[in-house]
């Protein structure tokens, strides 16, 4: 079975902010964003709440698209750590965004869709570490939906205060985790281990019989 | 989260990519990697930032900046 690595076509982060709640930042559409570069955000600030998700597309156009994944990861290195060691901003998840083709903006911070993966992964809150950020269930059924299309799979990272706000409320302080991306640092990476249909049994014979 | 020094503030919210021991340059990664940013659009400013520190962290008396 190969396995392929790409780094992002296109990456940086997003971010939503509101004066009212964090689920409202989490809710609403996003007014910035920042190219090239990794960061989480479960911030509290001098009045503002602020949510901040990596966005990451990769061009695996290149896979047959015969091809079936059967094991994916997203790897990441952890830039920076400030504020809480809380789940709300360690615990990380993949989710499927339904933007493949925009250059980063604050337009990709709300196309975030209910496709994630099962697993989650704590990062902790050293630096100049690398995490796999496993595709598994869901999210590798989008992953070969987008193989089998020929398109490029796209994605945001989000932490816990961000896709379970109903759980974790509001922050208090500044609570971020940045990360690498294509433009310093250890640029991140998908790493896909795929299948392609093997030959049938009865054309091998055929072409046996007949050379 | 209790703190009451300005020392125990500063190494909650920093790594060692930090490299100096006061508030300030705390404030100064944020205004910089964090690019807060008002309603307006306006990026926060460092006394907008102290401000907001020490609303939360009112236990701390010897804010130094």
């Amino acid at each position: 079975m190969p396995t392929v690595t790409y780094t992002p076509e296109e990456d940086g982060w997003v971010r939503g902010q509101s004066n009212v709640s964090h689920a409202e930042a989490v809710a609403g559409n996003g007014s910035f964003a920042n190219d090239n570069r990794g960061n989480t955000a479960y911030v509290s600030a001098a009045g503002n709440f602020f949510c901040s998700r990596t966005y990451y597309r990769f061009d695996t156009t290149a896979i047959p698209t015969s091809a079936t994944a059967s094991s994916a990861f997203v790897e990441i290195e952890t830039a920076g750590a400030r504020g809480g060691t809380m789940d709300a901003v360690e615990v990380h998840k993949l989710f499927a965004s339904s933007d493949n083709s925009s250059s980063i903006g604050a337009g990709l911070y709300q196309t975030i869709t209910t496709t994630t993966s099962t697993t989650g992964t704590d990062i902790g809150n050293t630096f100049d570490v690398t995490f796999q950020l496993v595709i598994d269930v869901h999210l590798l059924a989008y992953l070969n939906t987008q193989i089998a299309a020929g398109a490029k799979p796209a994605f945001l990272l989000r932490n816990k205060g961000d896709y379970d706000v109903a759980t974790e409320g509001n922050p208090t302080g500044v609570n971020t985790r940045a990360f690498d991306g294509t433009a310093a640092g250890t640029a991140p990476f998908i790493s896909i281990t795929y299948t392609t249909p093997s030959v049938s049994a009865d054309n091998a014979t055929f072409f046996g019989a007949n050379f | 989260m209790a703190f009451t020094t300005e020392r125990e503030l500063f190494e909650h919210y920093s790594d060692d990519t930090i490299t100096h021991n006061n508030i300030d340059d705390l404030i100064l990664d944020w205004i910089d990697t964090l690019l807060l940013k008002d309603n307006d659009g306006n990026l926060y400013t460092e006394e907008t930032l102290k401000d907001s520190l020490k609303a939360y962290y009112s236990d701390i008396d010897d804010w130094s900046f």
